[in-house]
């Protein structure tokens, strides 16, 4: 668990160093813009900065930062440093999930948060909003994290590329083809978690949304990091670099 | 054989000491061919890699259920009113205006048909296209060869939009061959074919345009995807959703996908801008795809390896 | 010698490509060099013994461990030929990072980072971020995390590539120190010379085959015995070959063509210097001078004949 500890804390490290993750970031805090923006001229705060968020800002910070990082790792073979090393490969992809959930989840924490407050301050919150929204960016960049991690594993040579292609398939062509898909859409279940009620504005976008569900949502998020994560480590323990 | 040539550079001043120099003075390509040139084996290369040929497949399968689609669609109303092989009881009027909607079906759904595959496959083969080349540091292949750096987009434009091209006129094909069959006079068919390879045109010029522009700013291929990605579902997302709250549908089509959309819908007559606003949509097509080719050539211009 | 390092029939598809070719070889103490041009198979020998890759057939053993196994990693240190780390970090916080992925403590880790590099000679820009590095710094970047855990083998792949002659001089002391010590050290490499100074214990590969292992002034010997040829291009090869016809050096002479004359030497060295002072004394004009032999792979192909009885 120590050497996951160091590959997290390492991994961690070199975002903070790297000048586009600081660029990345600035996608997080845009919404916030926009809602305090829309909320000072009367409209309402959330109904589109959060879907902006959620469905947009978040899966492109995430996986470039992320997969497009540690698919580079791999491509360029720097792994080989962890991987001759008395730690067993799946521990390595684990550190990467922990240094990289907690450095995203921590800049959209503060992009909800932010968002939240805007909400706030033009006076149309509940109070529920302020601490729901960043808790539930905070678990899609947890879920989205070790979605990338997985990708960049499975698929080290095109890891944006294929992260994006996937859920544009899951966010936007399954959710307009048939409205019950819209369950496979992670975006949906956060905005669930996020208690936030988008459909009238999604059902314009990507069709008639099903009805929400706590657990349904939790089981999504977890089958996001699962399906990936778990296709990830027979990958790398199987495969020549 | 009618090759194009140059005139070849006055001979070397000096002494040549190499005794079995002799320089070539047979005929040579124009640069004008280089940007095929570029593409061709771009193309090539693309071919070989497993997502573009996945995205190919899906494109050819989605091709094939929205023909299937669309050929009960036109088929079946012709059939009932009687108008399909020479029948007698047609109603003009009824089947006027189905075939205007047939005719206005093409051109939405070729776009709608492959606008999954076209996003893959320019995310794929152009959003990454200059940052590699930046990073393996392939400009100095090109560049220390008498390419200009506009040839050099040209061809990388060619490469990024090649394949998605031909899966959309393959569609586009398809469906005025069934109009053809089911619904249309040659005319009107060639009528809706003309207009549909306009707005492929459209569309994959500028999403091309797009994928070269962010390209160029950035040798890390995954963040260039990624901000491509962003520029065209961030605003799809943030026009949509704000010409809807502040119910101005002009806004709607200020993005690089609506933007082409809207264009459609004037082209088949259905579209909510009119006046001056009707010219929005193709003022917006038009910043995207000039900006991001003035953005890519401005920062291939100031290329270290460029000879300026 | 006892072998810490073993290959038993081992075998290595890359798809139709071959990498390896039924190698069995084993490895002791001491420096042993891994010779062979580019392409021999080389990097997947040592990407085999570090796990890297998994051969297709056979067996791949280190301390009698099969390899991959996490205890072997405990043991082995690896400098691989890539010339990438995490670009972020400063040297110090890499090798320091490794050192906690081997299992040490923060501060025992960031003590041995510390000491590793100074013993490289990287200590005043151990503190700098390696995408600051030269290429010299590099290696020794390399080899100061490949070292660090005091391990008894210790695997480097290409390590002279990219450093000055200075550079080079000190990383062989480097390495023959730590041969000196007992440790297993391997050193790949596709210049014969470059190894000559630090071992006379070579592994020589080709085309994913092993062609010879053992001492190598031996194997040199066998090399030397057989003539080097040199391929002159001149309008006048007749003129040329009754010039240099009478020279010591010359073993034989042999006209390719009209504008080709193959000389055969045992001296390479003074036929190199003799060839265009004899041209130029007989007024015959030089177009080109190659030498065929001038590469590893005809080294190898001398090593080939000679395995096989043969001669040149």
């Amino acid at each position: 668990m120590s050497a996951a500890l160091s590959i997290a804390r390492v991994s961690i490290l070199r975002a903070v160093r790297r000048p586009s993750s600081w660029w990345l970031s600035a996608l997080a805090f845009l919404p916030a813009l926009l809602g305090g923006w829309l909320g000072a001229t009367g409209y309402d705060a959330l109904s589109v900065p959060a879907p902006l968020l959620v469905y947009v800002a978040a899966p492109l910070l995430v996986v470039p930062w992320v997969a497009g990082v540690l698919g580079e790792a791999f491509e360029r073979r720097t792994v080989i440093y962890w991987f001759v090393r008395p730690v067993a490969r799946p521990t390595a992809l684990l550190g990467e999930w922990l240094g990289a959930a907690a450095a995203v989840g921590t800049v959209l924490l503060l992009g909800g948060a932010m968002l939240a407050v805007a909400n706030a301050l033009t006076g149309n919150a509940a109070i529920s909003s302020l601490a729901r929204l960043p808790l539930a960016m905070f678990a899609e960049a947890v879920a989205l994290a070790g979605f990338s991690v997985g990708v960049a594993a499975i698929a080290p040579k095109h890891p944006v590329s294929v992260a994006i292609g996937a859920l544009a398939v899951t966010e936007v062509a399954l959710p307009s083809l048939w409205g019950p898909l819209q369950g496979v859409s992670l975006s949906r279940q956060v905005l669930i978690l996020a208690g936030i009620d988008a459909a009238p504005l999604l059902s314009s976008l990507v069709g008639e949304a099903p009805t929400p569900s706590l657990a349904m949502a939790l089981l999504v998020l977890g089958l996001f990091v699962a399906i990936p994560l778990g296709l990830a480590v027979r990958t790398v323990l199987d495969r020549d670099l | 054989m009618a090759t194009p040539t140059t005139k070849p550079a006055a001979s070397p001043v000096g002494v040549v000491h190499s005794l079995a120099y002799s320089r070539y003075a047979g005929p040579r390509r124009s640069p004008n061919f280089t940007p095929l040139v570029i593409a061709r084996y771009a193309l090539m290369a693309q071919l070989r890699q497993r997502g573009v040929k996945v995205a190919l497949l899906l494109g050819v399968l989605l091709m094939a259920i929205f023909a299937a689609g669309m050929g009960f669609k036109w088929a079946l109303p012709t059939l009932a009113s009687g108008a399909m092989f020479g029948g007698a009881q047609s109603n003009p009027a009824q089947l006027a205006a189905i075939v205007r909607e047939g005719e206005a079906d093409v051109l939405s759904m070729t776009l709608r048909t492959q606008f999954l595959p076209t996003f893959l496959l320019v995310l794929w083969c152009g959003a990454g296209a200059i940052s590699a080349d930046l990073m393996a540091g392939a400009f100095q292949f090109h560049f220390s060869r008498p390419v200009s750096p506009g040839r050099y987009l040209a061809g990388r434009m060619l490469s990024a939009s090649g394949w998605s091209l031909a899966l959309s006129f393959g569609t586009l094909l398809v469906f005025a061959l069934e109009r053809l069959a089911f619904q249309s006079t040659p005319l009107g068919a060639a009528r809706a074919f003309g207009l549909g390879a306009v707005v492929v045109f459209l569309e994959l010029s500028s999403l091309s345009a797009v994928a070269l522009g962010v390209s160029s700013l950035t040798r890390r291929k995954g963040l260039s995807q990624a901000m491509f990605a962003a520029i065209v579902f961030a605003g799809w997302v943030l026009f949509r959703s704000l010409g809807a709250l502040l119910r101005t549908p002009w806004v709607k089509t200020l993005d690089l996908v609506s933007c082409v959309d809207a264009m459609v819908s004037q082209f088949n007559g259905d579209s909510p801008l009119h006046g001056a606003r009707a010219a929005i949509p193709a003022l917006a097509w038009l910043v995207w795809t000039a900006g991001s080719l003035g953005l890519a050539a401005w920062r291939l211009s100031r290329a270290e390896v460029n000879r300026g | 010698m006892s072998a810490v390092l073993e290959f038993v029939g081992v075998s290595k598809w890359y798809g139709a490509v071959l990498g390896l070719r039924d190698v069995s070889v084993q490895i002791g103490a001491g420096i042993t060099g891994l010779l062979g041009p580019n392409g021999a198979g080389k990097s997947t020998l040592l990407k085999c013994m570090t796990g890297e890759v998994r051969p297709s057939r056979g067996e791949v053993r280190m301390f009698g461990r099969q390899v991959p196994d996490t205890e072997v990693f405990r043991r082995l240190g690896y400098a691989p030929e890539i010339e990438v780390f995490f670009e972020e970090l400063t040297g110090r916080e890499f090798v320091a990072h490794l050192a906690e992925i081997s299992g040490y403590g923060r501060a025992e880790a960031d003590r041995r980072a510390g000491a590793v590099l100074q013993r490289v000679g990287l200590e005043s820009a151990m503190n700098r971020r390696v995408s600051t590095y030269s290429k010299g710094m590099r290696q020794r970047t390399k080899l100061a995390q490949a070292i660090l855990h005091e391990p008894e083998v210790v695997l480097l792949d290409e390590p002279m590539t990219g450093l000055d002659p200075l550079g080079r001089a000190q990383m062989v002391a480097l390495i023959q120190s730590l041969g000196a010590e007992g440790r297993t050290v391997v050193v790949s490499s596709h210049i014969l010379d470059e190894v000559e100074v630090m071992t006379r214990e070579i592994v020589v590969l080709y085309q994913g085959q092993l062609l010879a292992q053992g001492d190598l002034h031996a194997i040199r010997g066998l090399i030397d015995r057989h003539p080097h040829h040199l391929a002159i291009r001149t309008p006048k090869p007749r003129e040329l070959a009754a010039a240099l016809a009478p020279e010591a050096f010359v073993v034989a002479l042999r006209f390719e063509g009209n504008d080709q004359l193959m000389v055969e030497t045992r001296d390479p060295d003074r036929c190199y210097s003799a060839v265009p002072r004899i041209a130029k004394e007989h007024g015959v004009p030089l177009l080109a001078l190659t030498s065929p032999d001038d590469n590893l792979a005809a080294v190898f192909r001398y090593l080939t004949l000679g395995a096989r009885g043969g001669s040149a």
